[in-house]
This record gives structure tokens, sequence and C-alpha cells, in this order.
């Protein structure tokens, strides 16, 4: 099979499937073909917003302003040196520090990068033994949080009558929290600290300390995203309370029943380490990943099989595979427990098949899959994926199924427990009421938002008008402290100390790389003022600043239990350097399953409702809202819906055509608004047809919505905590019983997808691993040497080149956030995205194949290729895009004067045109994150990836001060850096032993459109799926 | 030539003239002799000139950075905690230096924002500060003499086998 005859049309190879990226894609609708054949569309065909818009992204554009040049006597121009230059800086070079990312309890590990003292960039840490060097997306957006303008400069009292704020000093706020605590002292009333998961050993500790000093009190924590089913489910069959950390990376066959560990829950960066790293065809072997689920999640989107179910039926279903273990053909040490076997018996797999609608046959077949893989497998159930009336019952089926299947003790550790999630939805209910009844004398709100992220029916803001005082730690007067009393802002995590145990046994520092940017102060340091000026408990007498605090906490308990033979000066200087030390922790062994935990379970339902359900799902950019005022996040488009400033409600294509719902397509973006309504409460939001849902399902991101988040965050898209429903202390955000009605109204839906077509050339190979086991070559047979009329262009020295592996790739999009923030591309907002004029360097593009009920789907970063023989240099009037002597496809910015015909003659859309004037900003302090080794570009030029030139400089830099040669690893670019899967490589070509060389020469390796003879530098791995041929 | 050739080149005489013209019409314009008045009126003859003070004393940071830097207030006090303590432009420094507070120089020197100078390289190679800075161990207040534009910076590279790649300065 050749791609030669025929030119710029190449027939498909058989393997190939047909790709799609929507519904209106798929069944070919000539407007939408019409409109991907155009190079850039005008203004007029998308819809219009209110012109304060513009004015409102100038604030997020960020750049500086441009000195004019030429023709103008030069701006006067200040120079302030230093007073007393800190011994470290070098003005010009750049310092990292090894931190934690707060941004949320996953704590990874990150490499802080500093430029003259401002923090610009995080990278994640290699040393972190759980991420390697891995980042998130929202991990690499929370740089911008430290800078953002909305952030509160100094405390605040707030009028409990009217909401009212007012600037505050510490000393008006100390004094007023500490007369509330000592009258709640007095009175006998309880002091509430109200937190988040707290991943801190030593802010825990402190906090108990300064509990301890009144004589009733409590430390409740609830998380918006919960894990607590985990946790109940856990204390239930083993005995312990504690979310287990789950090894990924020793799991053959992974089954998921509705847990997104690779897109939101709990610890996504270091799941995708472990899962991606069985996930190498070369290696021989290959983990198979399972899904059943009723959304379309990112982990779904990589799986090798996918079975939709409602969330109704997640939980028979759990129990059907139990059956089909235990009972059925009773396998392993569980099947004689008779407790075990009466619960699971109502739940036999045909009748189970039979009422959630799935193929028989399905669930008797993966039983088999695990058990093949016994001691090697793991089951994960979501913790809210299922209702809550099932969410318990379903973790508990699940930990019969890997306790039964001997993966407890080996990818199930519990000695290496997850501290990332600690909160309980009971006691956060139970907390409301005590607040209703008047128990509570002071709330101390810490790291949780729940008057946006509790639904109404829970009644917290009613609850908050009965405690005499509410003092809130964040960092802005958010939906909960607008409620309360005062606001004591706490520092960014970039602005101060603080350790993390993200899971038992490893320890990580964060220290602050740069003094608090506003009149803020670290909880704990308030915690410690607070105490000393009530003069009782622990903490009263102590003179220690937090720092020490924290200090002599990690001599006393953290140093005896590392083996370092250092003084301890040493050791805590070593743990800032690497930012992470391993404590012992014994190893994982199985822990007895008491079978007792089966008892009381719920019973299989009696009647078919299949009406239609709601699912809720923390999504992979805003995760619960809480930096919902990031525009790095707010524009990082879904990685599933690819839709971004918005959410919206998915509906399943088969649902939508039955209730005559049309939702954005590529040439009408926009969806109808429909109500829906769970009774309890409803809302209004626009329509999006979700290839893979669940008919049965109505599918919700939460954290959008906010209404005191900032001026990026307030009033983008809907609130969808408030549908959840609440069921015996329990928050339910799944399967819950929801009727929808068209307004016949429609609503702009911005994607940053589906506005170009492929014109059906085929850009990605994919083969099964059955396949490729016969042959590496399979899906990617054809690998064509063209004649050419160019002469080959000499690389003497480097010649710098990327692979991307489709087959690792997850799709996760940190990448896209790593560059914005290496490359100063700017944010461009809803309509411009809408208009197909996003910015980003590199996009992660999310293409479907098969059936559009439940496709299959495939993530292929999309970048500049660095052609060899580039078609945008030829046509470059004046020469602002060219060649470089290294490979790299370069471009002047002072050069171009915007006629745009690179871009019209690049055949992969990688580049970006400034339509605007992004690098104006109102707002100063969004200046400074910027990198200053990067251009800032202005209106009416083209940019596009550079491979970070600058990076690369930097790494020959460094070699040449050395007077060594570089070394291959040395030089990553920022998506390679922070990709948690390890899909990027990047490297030099003109060096045969280097990774990339070897991964361009490999037999799954293809260049993207090769046909046109562009002689790429980025090389694409086939995408291999661990499939048998039809079983998808 | 046809007449028909002659009306396809006009189009392109003219954009010579007029590119011709702008760029006497900018090259007027560029900063050469710039010298603004500096908030404390330090000299180099003094110090570089009559003192012989290596220029890396205080400008410590051309060898290891991109950046030379104005040195930091500290680098002042070194020496002016006890040399010309009588004087008043050292008291003011002095004063300014005790009450935290950083002397804001005017700046010289100036690349645009899209262009990236490596003074470390420079430094490395040998090139000596005169070359681009004038003689300022002759000035008493620093005045620019070379252009500092793209043309006269490729010349010198050219000169001297240097790179003429466009992303060694643009990125």
């Amino acid at each position: 099979m050749s791609h030669v005859e025929g030119g710029a049309t190449t027939p498909q190879t058989p393997k190939t499937p047909k790709y799609w990226t929507s519904v209106a894609d798929f069944e070919g609708e000539p407007g939408v073909r019409d409109l991907q054949s155009r190079e850039f569309k005008t203004p007029s065909e998308t819809p219009t917003e209110l012109p304060s818009r513009r004015d409102f992204l100038k604030l997020l554009g960020a750049g500086a302003a441009f000195a004019a040049a030429g023709c103008a006597r030069k701006p006067v121009e200040k120079i302030l040196p230093y007073l007393k230059a800190p011994e470290e800086i070098t003005p010009g070079n750049a310092l990292y520090y090894a931190s934690t990312c707060g941004e949320c309890p996953a704590a990874c590990g990150v490499l802080v990068k500093t430029r003259e003292g401002r923090p610009i960039k995080l990278e994640g840490n290699p040393d972190h033994p759980l991420t390697r060097g891995g980042l998130c997306a929202r991990g690499q957006s929370s740089v911008l949080n430290l800078y953002d303008p909305d952030r509160l400069k100094s405390p605040a009292s707030i009028q409990r009558s009217n909401g009212a704020a007012s600037a505050a000093t510490w000393g008006e706020i100390d004094k007023k929290a500490v007369r509330a605590l000592q009258q709640a002292a007095e009175q006998g009333k309880s002091v509430v600290l109200l937190s988040g998961t707290i991943t801190s050993p030593s802010t825990l500790a402190l906090a108990g300390e300064f509990l301890r000093s009144f004589p009733a009190s409590e430390h409740v924590v609830y998380d918006a995203v919960s894990s607590d089913s985990i946790a109940r489910a856990q204390e239930l069959s083993y005995g312990a309370r504690l979310v287990p950390g789950y090894d990924l990376e020793k799991a053959d066959v992974i089954v998921s029943l509705g847990a997104d560990f690779l897109g939101s829950w709990l610890s996504p960066v270091e799941f995708a380490r472990g899962f991606s790293s069985r996930r190498r065809p070369e290696s021989g072997a290959m983990s198979r990943l399972i899904v059943l689920e009723p959304s379309m999640s990112l982990t779904g989107t990589n799986a090798d099989w996918r079975v939709r179910v409602r969330p109704d039926d997640l939980y028979p279903v759990a129990m059907a595979l139990a059956h089909e273990l235990l009972v059925r053909e009773p396998r392993g040490s569980l099947s004689g427990d008779a407790a075990v076997a009466a619960a699971v018996r109502p739940f036999p797999a045909e009748s189970v098949e039979t009422a959630a609608g799935i193929p028989q046959g399905t669930l008797a077949a993966l039983a088999n899959e695990l058990w093949e893989a016994r001691g090697r497998g793991l089951v994960l159930a979501g913790p809210q994926a299922a209702p809550a009336a099932h969410a318990v019952g379903l973790q508990v089926a699940v930990n019969l199924l890997n306790s039964a299947l001997g993966n407890e003790g080996v990818t199930v550790n519990a000695a290496s427990a997850s501290n990332q999630a600690q909160g309980s939805e009971e006691s956060m209910t139970r907390l409301v009421e005590r607040m209703r009844a008047g128990d509570v004398g002071v709330l101390l709100v810490y790291g949780t938002n729940p008057a946006f992220t509790l639904p109404a029916a829970v009644g917290f803001a009613d609850a908050m008008k009965r405690v005499p005082f509410a003092v809130s730690f964040s960092d802005r007067i958010d939906e909960t402290a607008l409620l309360g009393d005062a606001v004591a802002p706490d520092t960014s995590h970039l602005e101060s100390w603080n350790d993390h145990e993200p899971r038992r046994g490893v320890r990580s520092l964060s220290q602050p790389t740069i003094t608090p940017l506003c009149d803020v102060r670290p909880v704990q340091e308030t915690l410690l003022a607070w105490a000393r000026f009530i003069g009782k408990g622990s903490l009263a007498a102590t003179t220690a600043t937090w720092h020490d605090w924290l200090k002599e906490r990690w001599r006393t308990e953290v140093y005896p239990a590392v083996d370092a033979a250092a003084p301890f000066d040493l050791f805590w200087e070593g743990a800032l350097r690497t930012g992470v030390v391993r404590l012992g922790t014994p190893a994982a062994s199985p822990r007895p399953f008491r079978s007792g935990s089966m008892t009381g379970l719920p019973e299989p339902a009696a009647g078919t409702d299949r009406a239609l359900t709601l699912v809720l799902f923390a999504p992979t950019a805003l995760y619960d809202g809480r930096s919902a005022n990031n525009a790095w996040i707010q524009e990082l488009p879904d990685p599933v819906t690819k839709v971004a400033w918005d959410n919206v409600a998915l509906v399943a294509p088969s649902r939508a055509k039955q209730l005559g719902l049309t939702g954005p397509t590529e040439n009408v973006l926009a969806g109808e608004v429909i109500v829906v309504d769970a009774g309890h409460a409803k809302l209004e939001i626009p329509v999006f047809i979700q290839p893979g849902l669940h008919p049965d399902v109505i599918a919700i991101a939460v954290g959008y919505g906010r209404s005191a988040a900032g001026r990026v965050g307030n009033r983008v898209g809907q609130n969808a905590f408030a549908l959840a429903e609440v069921t015996g202390g329990r928050i339910g955000t799944a399967g819950i019983a929801v009727r929808v009605q068209n307004t016949g109204r429609r609503a702009s839906v911005a994607m940053s997808q589906g506005h170009q077509s492929t014109e059906d050339r085929p850009i990605i190979f994919e083969s099964t691993f059955v396949e490729y086991q016969k042959d590496p070559r399979s899906g990617n047979e054809s690998h064509d040497h063209l004649p050419s009329m160019w002469t080959r262009h000499k690389y003497p020295g480097h010649k710098w080149g990327m692979a991307v592996d489709l087959t690792a790739c997850i799709g996760c999009s940190a990448c896209m956030v790593a560059c914005r923030s290496e490359n100063n591309v700017p944010v461009v907002g809803k309509q411009v995205i809408g208009q197909g004029r996003e910015m980003d360097w590199i996009k992660i593009d999310r293409y479907y194949s098969g059936d559009p009920e439940n496709p299959e789907t495939v993530h292929q970063a999309m970048l500049c290729q660095h052609c060899e023989n580039a078609p945008c240099e030829t046509v470059c009037p004046v020469l602002a895009t060219t060649h470089s002597a290294e490979g790299l496809n370069v471009q002047t910015y002072n050069r171009c004067v915007g006629t745009r015909y690179c871009s019209n003659n690049c055949p992969y859309k990688a580049r970006r045109f400034n339509w605007w004037e992004y690098s104006e900003v109102k707002e100063k302090s969004l200046r400074l994150v910027l990198n200053p080794d990067v251009t800032v570009r202005t209106k009416g030029i083209m940019e596009k990836c550079t491979m970070c030139v600058q990076r690369i400089r930097d790494g020959k830099e460094h070699a040449k001060a050395l007077g060594i040669p570089v070394k291959d690893g040395d030089i990553q670019t920022a998506c390679m850096q922070t990709c948690p899967t390890d899909a990027i490589v990047f490297g030099d070509l003109n060096d045969p032993q280097s990774r990339v060389a070897k991964l361009a020469k490999n037999d799954r390796g293809y260049h993207v459109l090769q046909e046109l003879n562009t002689l790429p530098s980025i090389t694409y791995q086939t995408k291999i799926r661990n499939r048998e041929e039809g079983s998808a | 030539m046809s007449p028909q050739t002659g009306s396809r080149l006009l189009p392109l005489l003219v954009v010579a003239v007029l590119g011709a013209g702008a760029w006497a019409f900018f090259d007027t314009f560029s900063n050469i002799g710039y010298a603004p008045t500096q908030p404390i009126p330090f000299s180099h003859k003094i110090h570089a000139g009559t003192n012989k003070i290596p220029c890396l004393y205080c400008h410590s940071s051309a060898e290891r950075s991109r950046h030379a830097t104005v040195p930091a207030e500290n680098v002042c006090m070194n020496c002016h905690t006890v040399v010309a303590i009588d004087k008043p432009n050292i008291q003011k420094l002095t004063s300014l230096y005790q009450s935290e507070q950083g002397v804001p120089w005017v700046r010289v020197h100036r690349l645009p924002d899209h262009v990236y100078f490596p003074h470390k390289w420079h430094v490395a190679k040998g090139i000596a500060c005169q070359q681009c800075h004038g003689e300022v161990q002759t000035m008493d207040v620093v005045k620019q003499v070379a252009p500092l534009k793209m043309g006269w910076c490729i010349t010198c590279h050219r000169q001297n086998k240097a790179t003429q790649e466009c992303s060694a300065c643009h990125m």
C-alpha cells in the first residue's frame, strides 16, 4: 500500500477508520463542511457579545507594551537596581526552587522557576516519587493565581446585613476574632474549623493544637469533589477509615466503574504516570483499561473497552461481577463465604445485564478477564459516580472484588494510603445541623467554599445566620466569606511555608518563592497569633513563627524517620533542595476482607425506571471551581467536549434526536438552552451533543457559575452543584432524576476544535496490540520516500525534533497550559475562540471513530511540525519565517507584516495570528507572570510553536559554559517537561543515540500528511489499542 | 524594455524609493549621542578612567548573565562608606541607601524587547566593552555611541563569523 500515487489525495489503509470531530461532522452536514474548508472565519458568522467583553479581555491578555523604536525618540526608561543585591540572584538568570503544588490536595511535586525574585512558571519535580516530573493543567495554571488582581489586598470586614465588605487591618481582624473565640469558649459553644482536605501534617497538627485549647471544638473536613464513600467503605470492609493508594503501574487490567482517574479524581498526575508506564507496546506487554461509565470522561476516552452504564446500574454491575466470580463459578478464597454469597446472590449477571441494557455475556467476559489477571488487576469505582444511596455499596462491592481477586495489598495499597481526600459528607451535613441549632460559636473556613459547592437543600446559607462569628481564610471574598464577618486572607502556596504528605511515607516541602504580594498572612501564622492573644493551650506560650514550628516538627518527626547520616540542618537543606523525602513505610500487604460489610447493602431495584438521569462531574480544567478566576483554566477547552469558557448539558446523540434538541455545531456556535429540572432545583443551560454518553444521561460539569470568584470567573457557565441532592447526610451528584424542557432559545458555545477539517485525509494511524505483536508496523505500513524538487537541508550540528506517542497521550491538556506559561501565549476569550482564532501553540485535538453512540477516541497533539520543506517558509514575502541551521522553523516577529500567507499555506493549521492587541494589559500584576525570555507579540503578526527555542538556547549555553556536549534529555520543551504520560519526547535527531532519533525511526513512527513531503521534524507514534478485534 | 514591463516595474520602483527615504528618515533618529542627565552625576571617567576600576568590578553580571546590569547600591557602598564621604553627591547616595531607596538611573542603552542580547557570550569572546559602548572611561556623562541597530549587529557578526541565525537573537 502506497501513499505516493494520486498526489494530494491518499487512499486510506484498511485499518484506518474514518475519524470525525462531532456528530454534525459524522453526518456530513453541508454547512459544516463548507465552513471547515475556509481558512479564516469572518466575525459576522459568530454570535456577537457585549462590547464590554473586549475591555475585559484586555485584562487577561498577558503582555507588556512594546516601546516604540525607530522614528520616535525612545521613551525615557528608569533602571532601579537592587539596594542590597541578594547573593543568589543574577538578573537575567532563572532560579528554581523545589516546592509542592497547592492547587489541589493531590499535592504534586513542583519546581518553581523564578526570575528576579518572581515565580513565572511551575514545572513538575522529576525527583518526586509519585509524579516524577509531571504536572497537570491546573497545576501549571496555578502560578497565575498568585498575580490575580482580584485577590484581597488586605483583610476585610463583612457587614452581615448587606454583605458589604470593607478593608480592615490585621489588628482589627485579630481583635474581632479573639473576642469571638473567647466568647464562644465562655458560652460553651463550639469552635469549628471547616476545611477542605489538608495534606500538610504540620498544618493539621497546628490546627489540632489550636482547637484543643477550646472546651468544645471540632475540625470538619469537606471536599466538594468527594471520595468519602471510598473511605467509608474501606472502614466497613477493612476496619480503618482511609482512602488507599492505588498503584496503577502494577495493574495489568484496570476496570473503572465511573472513576475518572486520568481526568480529575484524587491524583491524576500520579495515576497518569502509573497508567502510561504500562501502555508501551515496545515493552512487549500492555495493560488493558476497561471503563464502565455513564458519562464520557477523559478516562473513558482512553478505554480499550468502554461500556455505557447508567449511574444507578453501576452498583448492580459491580455486584453482578462479584456474582460471576464468587457464585456462578466460585473462584478464589472468598467464594466460600456465606455472607458474601448471600449478598451477591440477588445479582445474577443475566438479569443485571438485561436491566442495565448491556449485551449478554459482557460481565462474564469481564469477570474472566479480571480472574486471569488476579493479583495484577485493579477495580476502581468513582466515589461520586453512583447515586448517594448506592455510593458506599458500590465501593464495598469494589473492595470485595479487589480482595477476591488478590489485588488488595498489591495494586490497592493501604500501607501507603492516600491523604488526598479526607472529606466527610456526613460530618458536613451534620455540621450544618449543629450550626442551625446554634451550637457553633465560631466557624473558621479554610480552603473550601461550601456556600458555592453545597446544594441549596443543605441550607448552609441559612445555618450561617445562626453562627455568631464566621471568618474565612480565603484569598478573596468568595461565596462563603460573604456570609461571614471577616476575611483573614491566606497566602498563595508560592508565598509561604508548608509541608505535604500526599501518600503515607512521601513528605514534601513548600517554600516561599516571593514575599507576599498583598497584606496577607499564612493561615498558620494567623492561628498562632490568635492562640497567643487568647493565652490558653500549648500554642499560647510559643514565640515560634510558623516556619520555626514547621522546621521543629521536621526535626522531631521526619528527621528520625528517615535514615539520614547528616545532621539535621544538612538534612533540612537537602530536603529543601530536592523538595521531597521518603519515610520508611511498611510494604503493602493484603488486609482481610470483613464479609460483614456485605450485609445491609442495597437490594436490586424492583422496577426498571428508565427516566432521564443526571450526572454531575468535576471537569479536568475547572475541577470544583476553586480557581474559576484563572483565565488559563477557563480558556482550557475541556479535553472531551472541547468547549471553553462554559459548561454545557451533555446529551447523547440518540436522546437529542428523540427530544428534538440541537447543540452547537461547527457552523452554528450555539446550543439550544434547556431547563434541567431536578425537582428541588433547576438550571438553564445550553445543550451539547456528546458522543459516547449513555442515552439516559444528562451530564453537566460542576465548578462553573461562580458569583464571587472575580472579574474573570463570575457568571461563566451555570452552577451545577445546585442540582445535587442530599440523601441521609450524603451528597449525591449522580443518578438524580431530571426532566428537561426546551426553552427554544439558543446560547453561544465556543469550541476550540471543528473549525478546520482534515478533509478525510488520514492523519492518525492506529492498530490493535494483537496486530502490533504480529507486525509492529501494523496500521503504519506505508513509509514512502517521495521524490523532491528541493535539495535537502544540511544540519551540521543539531537537528531538533520531537516524537508524540498517540498511545501514551491521554489528552489531559497539561501541555497546552505549560506552553502558554512558558511562551506568553495570550488568553483570547470565548468569542474569539468561537471565531476559530484561539492562540494556543499546541493543542490537543480529539477525534472519534466508529459508532457515535459509543465511539472510540484518539487525542492528537497538534503543533508546528517544523517541516524541512516548510510550506510557510516559501510563501513569506518578508522572510519572517525561515529555516534555522538546526531544523527549526523560526518566526522573527519584528519582520512579520501580517500577510497570513504562511498560515494559509500551512497544511497543519498550526499558525496563530494576533487579531487583536492581546499584549495590552490593564492589570499590571498580570505582567509579572510573563517569561522575560520570550517576546510578547503585538497585533498583526503571526506566531507559532518555536519548540521552546529559548529553552534550547539555555540548554546549549549551559553545556557551552561547562564545555560539554548537550546531553540527550537536558533540553526539554515545556510540553515535554510537564507531560504526565511521557508522550512527548524532544531531542536531537542528529544524535543516533537520542530517544527522539530512535522513536523517529521505530516501526510506529509516521509523519502527519507525509504524502505532502513536507518532511516534518515531529514524528507521531501510531495509536495502539489493547483490544480484541471487534470487541470495541 | 517594453512599456508593459515598465508599468510592472513602476510599483517596485516606488516601493524602493519610499523604502530608501524611510531608511534615511529613521536613521537620523537613531539614538547615537543620547546622554541623559543622571540623578547622581556618576562619572565613569573618575571610576574607570582615573581610578582604573575594571568594568566588570561593578557590572559583574555581564560575565554571568545576558544583562550587564547597573550595580546594586551595596556595590557603591563597598567603597563609599570610606571614600569621598564628604562629597554632597556621595552623601546623597548614602542617605538614599540608608533610607532604603533606590537610585532611579536613566537608561542609556536600550535594545527592543524582541532582541535577545547576551552580554555573557560577548564578554567571554573577549570583546571589549568599549567596542559597543565607546570609550566610557573618558566619559563624565555616559552617552550612546553605537546605533545598536540590527544592521550594526549583523555587520560585526559577519566580520567575526559569528552566528547569523534569526533565532540567535529573536525568540
